[in-house]
């Protein structure tokens, strides 16, 4: 059997990562048909043409997956980096695996990788569902562009966390201090940012907030589905502010590069403690 | 099988856990041999688990380094590594995985795998005293199951060098039996085989030499055949009616310990008979007259310098 194959299915049958991907997918299901039924009874008459469901459902769609996944696939990502590399190295777990003939590095990339390849097969199940839902709903499916950029904004949000996990362990012995850290990264990057930049808001005000909040989430791996959200979109805070079409300065370089180096820079660190200490 | 090249090395081996700590093991050379059993004897602390778990490389020397069939286990972990099975004192194992499953994963790392590795598979959990156990899960076994499975993920890749950390904790009777032999059946099969423990008599029946560890030290490598025959023999005699003359004549036998009606005599250079010949020809009443061999135990605290 293939290791990497191995490994992958390991973190998909964690029953930690099911529940919070069901979780996740039932919240934002729930949400975006209850808001796009709603959006039909109400525009019924006239009736919408084909392109405005469509928008509307592209609209709606962005900014609820965004939303809801953008705060729940961090958890996933310290769940799946705890799985399949953490909680194996502060368990011992992993040098069951480690006498083996592999290095430190290649073990460390390899969990990567599968760590990687689950992250991206439970959003491809959980955003394709959702959508399946758009589409009951609206008869239209969410479009392919923005939901692909969306797909992949998250999956650096998973990666940098399940990285961030990693790099953790090797900083931290015990299971529950590797849990107490992740958790308050988790609460920092996502709970304290938001209302940091909600509070930032309301002190400088609106139009000189919004700039300021997107430079800052640029530094936060748990804020890249907003900011793919308002790249493609133009929108923010679920569609309530509108952007204009420069989405106040969000750069398409800008976020490959931000969202490479929160993909790579944890796993980066690891890979380098873990070769060069026990 | 004669004991051919030195397949497991240590040479200068250093390991220092922080700055602050004293070396777990300092300066260490060491050498085993195919189809060589060398024990590893120390107390808790000594440095033996230190020794083994950086041969699997699983910990990096601080200094020296460890050689494996020539390769070296930082610089070639891979070639290192693919020749050497460890099993741990408290083998971890992914506790959900089933065991067929995860010997399946853990050979993946070996290139192996295939159709014919689930017949491969079950027949070493049979051969460790597994058979049966094919589907069940890891975290369900015993300590002693986790043993024989850990022995069993050790072999997966017919490693030509072992290294087995208290294998006999957590074993029965039956299964310390079952594991002597394995050991010396993989030994007649040419494995270097690394054997630390504590039970002294167990390392004592089945090791050719013995390596004394004390704080990160080692003190003595010494074959088994060369402590037996250096070891401390005493007579031990009960006389009902000892006497100056007695215990005159006993002293010219060897260094004596005396206490009421028991004389102990270390090394006597007397054989058994000509001693109780003689005590009989001084009028002595002898109620009991026995040798006493030092055992392994005896050696090894001797040889650290502390009393039994």
């Amino acid at each position: 059997m293939n290791v990497l194959f191995y490994d992958v299915q390991r973190a998909l049958r964690n029953p930690s990562v099911i529940a919070m991907a069901i979780l996740t997918t039932l919240l934002a299901v729930a949400l975006l048909g209850l808001i796009l039924s709603h959006a039909r009874t109400a525009e019924s008459n006239p009736p919408p043409s084909p392109s405005q469901l469509q928008q509307e459902a592209t609209l709606l769609g962005i900014d609820i997956i965004g939303g809801i996944f953008g705060f729940f696939v961090p958890v996933l990502g310290l769940v799946m980096g705890t799985s399949l590399y953490a909680k194996d190295r502060s368990t011992g777990i992993l040098d069951s695996v480690l006498c083996r003939p592999v290095t430190r590095g290649e073990l460390v990339l390899s969990r990567f990788m599968a760590l990687a390849g689950a992250g991206a097969a439970i959003l491809a199940l959980s955003l394709g569902v959702t959508d399946l839902v758009a589409y009951g709903v609206t008869g239209y499916f969410i479009d392919a562009g923005p939901l692909i950029a969306l797909y992949l904004a998250l999956l650096v949000e998973i990666l940098s966390f399940g990285g961030l996990v990693m790099l953790i362990s090797h900083v931290f012995s015990s299971s529950s201090a590797i849990q107490g850290v992740s958790t308050t990264f988790f609460v920092i990057f996502s709970i304290v940012w938001y209302f940091a930049l909600i509070l930032l808001v309301v002190v400088e005000g609106q139009s000189n907030a919004i700039q300021t909040i997107f430079v800052a989430d640029y530094f936060s791996p748990a804020q890249y589905g907003i900011l793919a959200t308002a790249f493609v979109q133009h929108t923010f805070l679920f569609g309530i502010l509108p952007l204009g079409s420069n989405s106040m300065g969000i750069m398409l370089g800008g976020l490959i590069a931000g969202g490479l180096l929160w993909t790579l820079g944890p796993v980066g660190i690891t890979y380098y403690l873990a070769t060069r200490r026990d | 099988m004669e004991p051919e090249a030195e397949v497991i090395e240590y040479q200068a081996f250093s390991k220092r856990y922080g700055r602050r700590e004293a070396p777990a093991v300092e300066g260490l050379t060491l050498s085993v041999k195919d189809g060589e059993i060398l024990g590893l004897v120390g107390l808790n602390g000594a440095g033996k688990t230190t020794m083994l778990r950086a041969a699997a490389g699983l910990i990096y020397p601080s200094s020296g380094n460890i050689r494996l069939n020539g390769h070296d286990i930082v610089r070639e972990k891979i070639h290192a590594s693919a020749s050497t099975g460890i099993v741990p004192e408290f083998p971890n194992f992914e506790p959900t995985a089933r065991s067929l499953d995860l010997l399946e994963y853990l050979g993946g790392y070996n290139g192996l795998g295939g159709d014919g590795f689930p017949a491969l598979s079950q027949a070493l959990l049979a051969r460790v005293g597994l058979a049966g156990c094919e589907r069940r899960r890891v975290g369900t076994f015993s300590q002693g199951m986790k043993k024989r499975f850990a022995l069993a993920a050790a072999l997966l890749a017919k490693p030509r060098n072992l290294l087995l950390d208290e294998i006999l904790n957590g074993l029965d009777p039956g299964g310390i039996r079952f594991v002597r032999r394995l050991l010396l059946e993989l030994k007649a099969e040419g494995c270097a085989i690394l054997l630390s423990s504590h039970i002294l008599s167990e390392v004592e029946s089945v090791a050719d030499r013995i390596a004394v560890i004390h704080h990160g030290r080692l003190l003595e490598c010494i074959p088994l055949k060369e402590i037996y025959a250096s070891r401390e023999v005493r007579l031990r005699l009960t006389i009902r009616n000892p006497g100056p003359d007695i215990a005159r004549y006993l002293s010219t036998v060897g260094e004596v310990h005396n206490e009421g009606n028991t004389f102990t005599v270390s090394q006597p250079r007397q054989e058994v008979w000509q001693v109780n010949h003689e005590l009989v020809q001084r009028g002595a009443e002898v109620a009991e007259i026995r040798t006493e061999t030092e055992d392994l135990e005896g050696y090894f605290f001797r040889t650290i310098g502390e009393e039994l």
